[in-house]
């Protein structure tokens, strides 16, 4: 069961690793030029690592475990329909 | 068929269609269906980042620099992937605190603080001028575009139109009317506009899929594919740099930068506070935006650099000149798409329009609860306070904040709109909404952030962005003296815009960013640290970091501490919200606390609260605070409100601090344990050692006695006068041993308590004249010199007498032992101080070694480097005796131990009671 703080690390991590590797240097590694699969190599790797990222992001935060713990504390709800 | 009447009726109609959705999302809300409340609508809304910027600029930035379009987006999901944490405790307080706007929010974390609401009401209104001035030239200039077709010509090619003339200026009112009949129908209590959001969505998906159409056309239409579009870009140097990095102006640093002003764009430019937190449904929603709404950019950007390939390639070298910010546009009219042309038009227009809608209701609104309603509200010539109805006047500043708010945006376009692609426009409101960042990200993770230090910051922020980027933007354009850029403020080099304080070698943005937000987060950091924060600000900050805690709502009734009628209460919110709204609010609250309005007269503080939150969401946090206080008699805010609401954090100190003490304590418990052990160890060893030198010391005399009987038993024939001497032998023996199992029984005693002491005033004169006295035959054997100095006056003590004579003989003896016959002398001597007596016995034999001193007085001790053989004593005299000069309350020690003598001292305290009584008793 993956708790709320666990879930927290995670995207936490994610996101670390997604700011190091869309930046220098790692980013330096792709930035020639050259064609993969006839696309630029720059853009395969940035578009490959964006579609990696929002995976994961995904798979954190809808994977099996999800509609669980932290749903307790939903909305107040007083939210919006207190005059209708 | 583009003529531009066509066009025209096109855009209205598809205006029209946007009112259509607008209308059914409001009247559903009404019925309590709506129809966005789903999270998909919910991404759709957030795309509303995606404005005409992305649209046309984003071809036009990768048309000159490649990738860099993309850190934009980059940007924002990287952010995304943090929001289930950020954004969820954005959200989440304010819904608490009815927040309505990015500027009611800051206020009212930092102590419903007017001024900061004020202030950032102004940053933002400042700074997102540019960016709706970004979105009109974008509408005027596709406009203008698309009129010309079949020919491509470039609006700047006919230089500044008349104002009359001026399409922006038409699309800006039409606009601003446009917002105002959606945007600001009627105040509602959440400041939530569902017909808009709805609308917005649908932008979103006409936007993304015009797009992605033109984006296939040229990917697929122009070109066999990607592959063949890229491989004949590639052959192009030109165009295959934009394949690399190289493109990039800037390089990594401004790549940098942008992303990390993309990020703060995304969560704090105020439409994107507005739609992300403000018109969220559902918190939970947030769990499938996270990756739906990357997933949108990601889509979105699929074919931005295939379009501008295609562009380059199909103009190349811009044989006819056109701005690659409009190759959307033209891409497909160079081919005589029409359709496609038109369509591509109206996903430009919903883009901008998008932006612009939801931009200006957000800036209406704070413009309303944040700057107009507080001033008007403290200025008591115009009586607001007393006034019956006021929504018509909300309504009234909202719908003027949106027209003007549009024609401040106007005014921009038309001063500078020409000198700027889009893209830079763009960045300079993004770096306007990073300074919202620091106050808000730290507000809500560190209480410890005041009020002065966010103004500080903030302000700080504010002014180094208007001066690196918005003047400079003027000056550019001709309307500010282009020299201050090259020589700085008043001819000071270190001042140039561009280069403040001589720092080269970053771009605009990225250097504006720099020093931006090192003022603004150093001031906001550095003052708070140095600044004392009210106790309202106390209870925000709290409320505000600790907003996952589920104490909260009781928290905040403690807040309010004073008396009101529900009936004035109620009256309030009327003024604001109408009379229905109000009583249905109330009726509401009632219901959910079940709790009987009409038998009540008096508001409890729970109510009064309520009362806040609800006018919060109409008027602002800080706005509504001034109201309520108005009605409100007493203290507004109770020392026991403010005491309860640390005292739940100090709690939590408190458990931690008492834990701490605990295991503290444990350790010192330990601690004396493991000494109580080492010492009960101790004293085992001393026991077993105990038991075997007194198994020993019998051994011996026992020994000698067995040897001498056996030879008595077995040889009759011993001479008479042997057997004399053996039998001696035998005796003497036999005495020793007796003596030594006395000394074992009385040390035994001592030791474990059981002794019996028969304490009674003694004089020591007389006990030690005693002592003497039965040692003398000893003394007179030895023929050593027994000498005693006594003093005059009786020395009195409480002491058991024939254990103190025991001591004195014991010394004695020993001293007559150790001397050397003949000329040995000993000498008694009883001096006495204050407190007690000290006796000495002095003699001059061999002395003792200085290393053995301290041992002389353990069980069993025996001075053993002796010439003569054999110790002479059992050695548990000296242990005897100084238990018996101890339990007197007295010390004993040995002095002078060198080879002229020994001198071993003990004292006894001195009997403290009348000289007179212990005199006569002495007498006896």
């Amino acid at each position: 069961m993956l708790t709320g703080k666990q879930r927290t690390e995670q995207l936490v991590v994610l996101a670390v690793i997604g700011a190091l590797a869309l930046n220098y240097p790692l980013l330096s590694l792709f930035a020639g030029s050259g064609l993969l699969f006839g696309i630029p190599l720059l853009y395969f790797y940035l578009f490959a690592l964006w579609g990696g990222l929002i995976a994961f992001a995904g798979f954190v935060l809808e994977g099996k475990a999800t509609q669980e713990t932290e749903t307790t504390g939903t909305s107040p709800s007083e939210g919006g329909k207190d005059n209708a | 068929m583009l003529k531009g009447g066509v066009i025209l009726v096109v855009a209205f109609v598809y205006l029209g269609l946007l009112f259509a959705i607008a209308y059914y999302g409001d009247k559903r809300a009404d019925a309590n269906r709506s129809i966005i409340a789903n999270p998909y609508i919910y991404t759709l809304s957030i795309a509303v980042y995606c404005t005409a910027w992305t649209f046309y600029g984003s071809v036009g930035r990768a048309a000159n620099t490649g990738v860099g379009f993309l850190p934009i987006y980059l940007g924002p999901t990287l952010m995304a992937v943090l929001w289930w944490f950020v954004l969820r405790k954005i959200i989440r307080i304010a819904k608490v605190h009815r927040i309505t706007s990015i500027a009611d929010f800051i206020g009212s974390r930092y102590g419903k603080s007017t001024l900061l609401g004020g202030l950032v009401t102004i940053i933002a209104v400042v700074g997102i001028m540019p960016y709706i001035s970004l979105q009109l030239k974008a509408i005027s200039t596709s406009y203008i575009v698309l009129q010309h077709y079949p020919k491509l010509v470039m609006p700047y090619e006919f230089g500044q139109s008349a104002l009359w003339e001026d399409t922006a200026l038409y699309v800006a009112l039409l606009l601003a009317a446009f917002t105002i009949v959606f945007g600001t129908r009627h105040i509602d209590a959440t400041e939530r506009h569902e017909g808009m959001v709805a609308a917005i969505a649908f932008e979103s998906l006409v936007k993304l899929v015009a797009f992605l159409a033109v984006g296939v056309f040229v990917t697929f239409g122009l070109f066999a594919g990607p592959a063949d579009l890229f491989g004949r870009a590639a052959e192009v140097p030109k165009l295959a740099r934009l394949m690399s990095f190289e493109g990039m102006t800037g390089g990594y640093a401004s790549w940098l930068s942008l992303m990390f002003l993309s990020m703060m764009a995304i969560m704090f430019l105020p439409r994107q506070f507005q739609v992300a937190v403000v018109e969220n449904v559902n918190e939970d929603h947030l769990r499938k935006a996270v990756w739906l709404f990357p997933l949108y950019l990601l889509v979105i950007n699929l074919f931005v650099l295939p379009i501008a390939l295609g562009g380059r390639l199909l103009f190349p070298e811009y044989a006819v000149s056109i701005d690659p910010d409009t190759y959307v546009l033209t891409v497909p009219m160079a081919e005589h798409q029409e359709g496609l042309a038109l369509f591509a038009f109206v996903g430009g227009l919903s883009a901008a329009t998008g932006m612009v809608i939801v931009a200006a209701i957000a800036l209406s609104t704070m413009v309303c609860n944040d700057l107009v309603m507080p001033v008007l509200l403290r200025i008591r010539a115009l009586g607001l306070t007393g006034r019956k109805d006021l929504t018509g006047l909300l309504l009234g500043i909202r719908r003027g904040t949106i027209v003007v708010v549009l024609l401040l945006g106007y005014l921009y376009f038309r001063l500078i709109g020409e000198s700027f692609a889009l893209v830079t426009i763009g960045l300079v409101s993004f770096a306007a909404a990073a300074q919202f960042a620091p106050a808000i990200l730290l507000g809500i993770y560190w209480k410890g952030a005041s009020r002065r230090g966010a103004i500080a910051g903030l302000s700080a922020g504010f002014a180094v962005w208007a001066y690196t980027l918005l003047l400079p933007s003027f000056a550019k354009s001709g309307w500010l003296p282009a020299d201050f850029l090259e020589h700085g403020l008043f001819g000071i080099e270190l001042l140039r815009p561009y280069e403040l304080f001589g720092l080269i070698g970053l771009g605009a943005t990225t250097h504006a960013v720099f020093w931006s937000m090192l003022a603004n987060i150093g001031l906001l950091v550095g003052v708070s640290l140095y600044s004392r924060q009210s106790p309202i600000e106390q209870i925000q900050a709290t409320l505000f970091v600790d907003a996952f805690r589920e104490v909260q709502q009781r928290r905040e009734a403690h807040i309010w501490h004073g008396t009101t009628t529900i009936a004035e209460l109620q009256s309030l919110v009327a003024r604001f919200m109408g009379a229905e709204q109000a009583s249905a609010a109330f009726t509401h609250y009632a219901r959910r606390h079940a709790i009987d309005l009409q038998s009540q007269v008096s508001a409890d503080p729970n109510l009064v609260s309520f009362a806040e939150r609800v006018l919060a969401g109409a008027i602002g946090a800080a706005s509504a605070r001034v109201m309520v206080s108005s009605v409100v008699k007493g203290e507004a805010l109770s020392i026991e409100g403010v005491m309860q609401i640390l005292d739940e954090t100090s709690q939590v100190l408190e458990y931690s601090r008492r834990l701490e003490q605990k295991s503290r304590e444990l350790e010192l418990a330990t601690a004396e344990l493991r000494a109580a052990n080492e010492r009960l160890q101790e004293l085992d060893r001393l026991k077993d050692d105990f038991v075997s030198t007194v198994s020993h010391e019998l051994r011996t005399p026992l020994t000698s006695i067995r040897a001498f009987s056996e030879i008595l038993l077995n040889d009759p024939d011993v001479p008479k006068r042997e057997r004399q001497n053996f039998l001696d032998i035998i005796v003497k023996e036999s005495e020793r041993l007796t003596r030594l199992i006395n000394e074992v029984l009385d040390l035994a005693k001592i030791e474990a308590g059981r002794m019996e002491w028969r304490m009674e005033p003694i004089d020591m004169r007389q006990l030690i004249e005693d002592a003497t006295a039965s040692v003398s035959q000893l003394f007179n054997e030895k023929k050593v010199t027994l000498k005693t100095d006594l003093p005059p006056a009786p020395a009195m003590v409480n002491a058991d007498r024939d254990r103190i004579m025991q001591v004195v003989i014991n010394l004695l003896s020993n001293a007559a032992k150790f001397s050397e016959p003949k000329k040995g002398r000993v000498e008694v001597k009883l001096s006495g101080n204050a407190e007690a007596f000290r006796i000495a016995v002095v003699d001059n034999g061999p002395g003792i070694p200085p290393d053995q001193a301290a041992h002389v007085f353990e069980k069993f001790h025996q001075v053993t480097d002796q010439q003569k053989g054999k110790p002479k004593g059992t050695g548990l005299g000296l242990a005897i005796t100084r238990l018996i000069v101890e339990h007197h309350g007295g010390c004993i020690w040995v002095e002078n131990t060198s080879a002229q003598g020994t001198c071993f001292m003990f004292t006894v305290p001195r009997l403290q009671t009348m000289g007179v009584a212990v005199g006569g008793r002495a007498a006896d």
